[in-house]
C-alpha cells in the first residue's frame, strides 16, 4: 500500500513479463495449483464478502459487444475461481452485478495527469449511491469499464488497475478497484481483478486491526525468503530456492519480471498463510459456516442489476467438470444455458487453470419487476432499474455565421432509457434543465424527450453547459457539454513583418476556419497601395508589394471577403510592418574646394534594388572632424549640407543613423 | 589642453547647429517621413586625459543636459527642479576606452550602491539595430535582451573605499567591467564624475569615426528617506511607482563616435 492508500499498478510492467509457464516448462496442474492445494485446517466457518461488480458497457471510447460482455462474466468467473480454489475454506463472494449502459464520459473520468485517466470511487458513488446501491452495504466494489486507448480524445488509461480502501470513504465502507477493460488483452481483466482485490483485503484487515494480518500484494520479491522459508521448493522443478532469491533480487532491481504464473504462486501462498481465525475477525461481510454454501450449479452472481429497458440478460453458472447440466427456468418456462469452458493464462497465453461454465442470454419479462431465477442448486435475483442515459455531444464547435440550414449550431439532447448496444426509447416525459455557470438555459423539446437548444445564443467563447435530465423512476447523470462558439472566420498573418526600404515586401496571409478558405477575395493596403493577394491553397493568399516600402513603421490593412450563402463576410487584420532604412549612400569619393567657400556636399541614399529613396526623409548625416552635421533631403532623394571647411586634406564620412548603411568616405581637399 | 575646438564657419558652428538643423529636418518632415533620432556625438581623443573627476579637461566638449526640461521618469513632486537634480553629460573615445564626464547640480548626495543612491547609467544598443517592432513593442526581461545590448551604470559613489565600479547588465551578465575606471567628486552643490570604460568590456561595440550606437542615459537621484528621482535623456520610458522602469529599448537615441579635429589625425579611423 502506498502512502496515499491507492494501489496503482501498471499494465505495463505486467506486459513486460516475457516468462510464461511454458517458457518455464510448466506443465499445468501448475506450481500455482499445487500451491493453491497446500492442506490446511478445516473451519468449521468462513468470512463471507459483499462484492458488487460494476460494468460500463459504454464509454466515449469504447462500446462492448455481446461478445465483449460475456468475456467480461467469464474473466469474473476466473477471478472468483482463483479465490475459491486458493482460499474458498475461508473466504467466500457474494457477488452482485451491476450493468451500466449509458454513455460514460470522458468528463466523468479522473484525469490524474495529463491525458491519463483512471476511474475514481468519487467518480461514481453518486450514481451507485442513486441506484439504490448503499442499501446492499458491499464490502467491494469493483468497476470495470470500456475504453479504448484509441480514441479521439488522446485519453489513455492511466493505470492497468487501481485499488483503494475500504477506509470509510466509499459507498458505506467498501473497498473499491477499477479496470478499464477492453484496451488490452481482456485475458488481463482477470488478473488485475485478482490483484487489486489483495490491496482492497489488505485494507480490510488493517481496518479490522490487523495491519499485518495478509502480506502486500506488491511485495513480492521482498517476501520471497519468507515464503520459500515456510514453503520450501514452491517453485520447483523450474526454480530451486536459492535461484529464487536471485530471480526476486534481480526483480527488486527492476532486471526482471514475474511471469503470471509465478504471481499466482505468492499470492495463493499470502492468502492461505492468513490464519482462519484472522479471516473470521474482518469486520467487513459476515461469517458463514462452509456447508451453508452451494457447491453444485449455481449463478455466479447472488443479483444482476440492469436497466429496465434491457429485453435480455447474460446469465453466467458456475459448474464443475463433469457435473450435471444445470437446469433454469424462469416463469416455470425452462431455459437453455450453454456449455463453455474458460481458460485463465500467463501473460504469453499458456494455459495455467481452465474450466467449464454454463451461460445464456434469457429474455426479460417487461414488467420492470424483480425476478427470481432458481438455476441449478442457487438462484439469482434480476433486478431492473431505471437507468437513463442522457445523450448529448461531449463538444460542439459552432461559428457565429452559420450558414442556414447546415443544422450546424443546435444542441441536440435526448433523454432515453439506457440499454445494452443500442440507444433506449426516448423518454416522453422527461423534463431536461441547462446551465451554464450560473446561467440557466432553456432547452426547447422539440419531440418527446429530444430537445434542442440554439448555440446561438451563446456569445463568443468557450462554455461549459451541464445538462441533466429529470423523469419519474430514472436515475440520470449530468451531462457535461462544452460548446465553443467562435467567428466561423479569420485571418492568420504574423505578428508583424520586417522588410527593408525598398525591398519587396511578400504578405502572405492565411484566411482559415478549422481548414482554410478558399475563393475569397483578400486584398491588402499598405505604404498607399492597394494589392489584390493571389489564392495558393489551404487558405494561403499572397501578393508581393514589388517596389517595397518606405523606411519605417507602417501598417498592412488586409480584407477578406468570403463569400456565404447569402451573403459575403468581411474580415480585417491589421499587420504592422518595419521597413528598416538599408542600401547604400551615394557620394562622389572626393572633392575639393576653394578655401573660403562654402561647400555643399551632396549624397543619395539608394535601396538594395539600386533605386533611389525618395521622400524618405532619412537621417543621414555628416562627420566632419569632431562634428555631426544632419544632411536634409533637399529634393527627392538627394541630400545636403552646406559648411566651411578649413583649408588642407581632409577625409569626412557620411552615415545613416538608423537602418544598415556602409559609412562613406570623401576625400576633402581645401585649397 | 586635450582637444582643441575650432569653429571657424558661420554654417559649421559645432554641434548645437547641427542639432538644430537636425531639429529642422525633422519638423519639415511630413506624417510620412521617418521619425527622427535625438543625437549625442562622441568626438575622438587624440590627447591624453586623466581620470581624476576634475573636469577641467573637457570644457568646451560638445555636452548632452539632463535637467528640468529632460524626460521626468519619476515622481514629480518628488523633484524640485534644476537645484535638484540637472547636469551635463560629455562623451569622447578612443581605440580602448569610451570615456564620460559629467557635473550634476544635487541638493542631497546619496551615498552606497543601493538602487536609491545617486548614479549615472548609459543604455547601448550597439549593433544599432533596435526598432519599434523589436521585443514585439514590450519592455523586454533583462534575459531577453539581444547580446548587443547593455546597461552601464554607476554609484557615483558606491559601498566602501573608492574606487567604486561600473557595472554591465546584460541577457547575460550582471557584475562590474573589468578595466573601468571612475572617479568621482562631491562639489559645491553637487557631484561630478569621470569614468572610463574599456571596449572590450562592451560586446559587439566596435569604435571607428561613424559609428552608431542605439542610446540611452538617465540619472538617479537618491534623496533622504529613499526617495528617487530620475530623469532620462532620450524617449521617455514607462515608469511606475510599483513595476519600476520599463526597459524599452526600442526607444533609443544615437550616440555617434565622430572625428579629431580636421587638423589632426583620428586615433583609430577603421573601416
Amino acid at each position: 500500500m502506498d502512502r496515499f492508500g491507492t494501489h496503482l499498478c501498471r499494465l505495463t510492467a505486467l506486459a513486460a513479463i516475457a516468462l510464461g509457464p511454458q517458457a518455464l516448462g510448466l506443465p499445468t496442474p501448475t506450481a500455482y495449483a499445487q500451491a493453491a492445494e497446500q492442506p490446511r485446517s478445516t473451519s468449521v466457518e468462513l468470512r463471507q464478502l459483499d462484492v458488487l461488480i460494476v460494468l460500463y458497457t459504454r464509454s466515449f471510447s469504447q462500446t462492448l459487444t455481446h461478445a465483449q460482455l460475456e468475456r467480461v462474466h467469464e474473466e469474473v468467473l476466473e477471478f472468483v475461481e482463483f479465490y475459491r480454489t486458493a482460499v474458498g475454506d475461508a473466504v467466500d463472494f457474494r457477488i452482485s452485478f451491476l450493468q451500466i449502459d449509458r454513455e460514460l464520459a470522458l468528463a466523468e473520468i479522473s484525469e490524474v495527469a495529463p491525458g491519463r485517466y483512471y476511474l475514481g470511487r468519487e467518480d461514481i458513488e453518486d450514481e451507485l449511491v442513486r441506484l439504490g446501491m448503499l442499501d446492499y452495504e458491499f464490502d467491494e466494489v469493483i468497476a470495470l469499464y470500456a475504453w479504448n486507448d484509441a480514441n479521439p480524445e488522446g485519453a489513455s488509461l492511466a493505470y492497468g488497475g487501481g485499488a483503494v480502501g475500504p477506509d470509510g470513504h466509499f459507498l458505506g465502507d467498501a473497498g473499491y478497484n477499477s479496470i478499464g477493460v477492453f484496451a488490452w488483452d481482456p485475458g488481463r481483466i482477470s488478473q488485475i481483478m485478482i490483484h487489486e482485490v489483495l490491496h482492497n483485503i489488505d485494507d480490510m484487515f488493517s481496518m479490522s486491526g490487523m495491519p499485518d494480518g495478509i502480506l502486500n500484494s506488491d511485495e513480492m520479491s521482498r517476501n520471497m525468503p519468507t515464503l520459500l522459508a515456510e514453503r520450501p521448493g514452491a517453485f520447483l522443478p523450474h526454480y530451486n530456492d536459492d535461484e529464487m532469491i536471485n530471480y526476486a533480487e534481480r526483480e527488486r532491481a527492476n532486471r526482471a519480471t514475474y511471469p503470471w504464473a509465478m504471481q499466482l504462486v505468492y499470492y495463493g501462498w499470502i492468502l492461505q498463510r492468513t490464519p482462519p481465525e484472522a479471516w473470521l475477525r474482518l469486520r467487513y461481510g459476515r461469517v458463514v459456516v462452509p456447508g451453508a454454501r452451494v457447491r453444485g450449479p449455481r449463478p455466479l452472481y447472488e443479483r444482476i442489476f440492469l436497466s429496465r429497458a434491457n429485453e435480455r440478460v447474460y446469465l453466467p453458472v458456475v459448474s464443475a467438470e463433469g457435473a450435471r447440466p444445470p437446469s433454469a427456468q424462469i416463469a416455470d418456462e425452462p431455459i437453455a444455458l450453454e456449455r463453455r469452458t474458460y481458460e485463465h493464462t500467463d501473460f504469453d497465453g499458456g494455459t495455467l487453470f481452465e474450466g467449464t461454465y454454463y451461460a445464456g442470454w434469457l429474455k426479460l419479462a417487461r414488467d420492470g419487476e424483480p425476478t427470481s431465477l432458481t438455476v441449478g442448486d442457487g438462484a439469482v435475483e434480476i433486478v431492473p432499474l431505471g437507468m437513463g442515459d442522457l445523450a448529448a455531444p461531449s463538444r460542439i464547435v459552432a461559428y457565429t455565421a452559420t450558414v442556414a440550414g447546415t443544422g450546424q449550431g443546435i444542441l441536440w439532447a435526448e433523454a432515453r432509457e439506457a440499454r445494452f448496444g443500442e440507444p433506449g426509447p426516448l423518454i416522453a416525459d422527461a423534463t431536461l434543465s441547462a446551465t451554464s455557470g450560473e446561467d440557466s438555459l432553456a432547452l426547447a423539446e422539440r419531440e418527446p424527450g429530444r430537445f434542442a437548444f440554439a448555440v446561438s445564443e451563446l456569445g463568443v467563447g468557450r462554455h461549459s453547459l451541464s445538462l441533466n435530465a429529470d423523469a419519474a423512476g430514472l436515475v440520470f447523470v449530468p451531462r457535461r457539454v462544452v460548446i465553443e462558439r467562435r467567428s466561423p472566420w479569420r485571418i492568420e498573418a504574423e505578428s508583424r513583418l520586417l522588410t527593408s526600404v525598398g525591398t519587396p515586401l511578400g504578405i502572405t496571409i492565411r484566411v482559415a476556419r478549422d481548414v482554410g478558405a478558399r475563393d475569397s477575395r483578400v486584398t491588402a493596403r499598405v505604404g498607399g497601395r492597394e494589392l489584390e493577394l493571389r489564392e495558393l491553397e489551404d487558405g494561403r493568399y499572397s501578393a508581393v508589394l514589388d517596389e517595397g516600402l518606405k523606411p519605417g513603421l507602417d501598417t498592412v490593412h488586409v480584407t477578406a471577403e468570403l463569400p456565404g450563402m447569402d451573403s459575403v463576410e468581411v474580415l480585417e487584420a491589421a499587420i504592422p510592418v518595419y521597413s528598416e532604412p538599408r542600401g547604400w549612400i551615394e557620394v562622389p569619393s572626393r572633392i575639393g574646394v576653394q578655401a573660403g567657400q562654402l561647400l555643399t556636399l551632396e549624397a543619395r541614399v539608394r535601396d538594395r534594388m539600386g533605386r533611389v529613396v525618395e521622400g524618405a526623409g532619412l537621417p543621414v548625416a555628416t562627420v566632419i572632424g569632431p562634428e555631426l552635421l544632419m544632411m536634409t533631403e533637399e529634393e527627392p532623394g538627394v541630400y545636403r549640407v552646406r559648411f566651411e571647411p578649413p583649408v588642407g586634406d581632409h577625409r569626412i564620412y557620411v552615415i545613416g543613423l538608423e537602418g544598415r548603411f556602409e559609412r562613406r568616405v570623401v576625400a576633402l581637399q581645401v585649397r | 589642453m586635450w582637444w582643441h575646438y575650432r569653429s571657424a564657419s558661420s554654417v559649421w558652428t559645432g554641434p548645437v547647429v547641427a542639432l538644430l538643423a537636425y531639429a529642422l529636418t525633422s519638423a519639415l518632415a511630413g506624417p510620412q517621413r521617418h521619425e527622427r533620432p535625438r543625437v549625442a556625438v562622441a568626438p575622438a581623443l587624440t590627447l591624453g586625459l586623466t581620470i581624476d573627476g576634475e573636469l577641467s579637461e573637457w570644457e568646451n566638449l560638445p555636452a548632452i543636459t539632463l535637467d528640468s526640461a529632460s524626460h521626468l521618469l519619476t515622481d514629480s513632486a518628488l523633484y524640485d527642479g534644476n537645484a535638484d537634480l540637472s547636469g551635463a553629460i560629455h562623451f569622447v573615445w578612443d581605440s580602448l576606452y569610451l570615456y564620460a564626464a559629467g557635473r550634476f547640480a544635487d541638493d542631497c548626495f546619496a551615498v552606497g550602491a543601493a538602487w536609491t543612491s545617486d548614479r549615472v547609467n548609459f543604455v547601448f544598443d550597439f549593433r544599432n539595430d533596435n526598432h519599434p517592432l523589436s521585443y514585439g513593442g514590450t519592455a523586454p526581461g533583462g534575459s531577453s535582451w539581444q547580446p548587443d545590448d547593455s546597461w552601464v551604470y554607476a554609484h557615483i559613489v558606491g559601498d566602501g573605499q573608492p574606487p567604486y565600479p561600473v557595472m554591465r547588465l546584460a541577457y547575460d551578465y550582471h557584475g562590474p567591467i573589468d578595466g573601468a575606471l571612475l572617479v568621482s567628486r562631491g562639489v559645491e552643490g553637487g557631484w561630478t564624475f569621470e569614468m572610463r570604460v574599456p571596449w572590450v568590456g562592451l560586446p559587439e561595440s566596435q569604435p571607428f569615426v561613424g559609428a552608431v550606437f542605439g542610446f540611452q542615459m538617465f540619472v538617479s537621484d537618491g534623496d533622504e528617506s529613499g526617495r528617487l528621482t530620475e530623469i532620462m535623456w532620450s524617449e521617455r520610458w514607462g515608469y511606475s511607482r510599483d513595476a519600476g522602469l520599463q526597459w524599452e529599448l526600442w526607444k533609443l537615441g544615437k550616440l555617434v563616435l565622430t572625428g579629431a579635429p580636421l587638423a589632426q589625425e583620428s586615433p583609430e579611423e577603421g573601416v
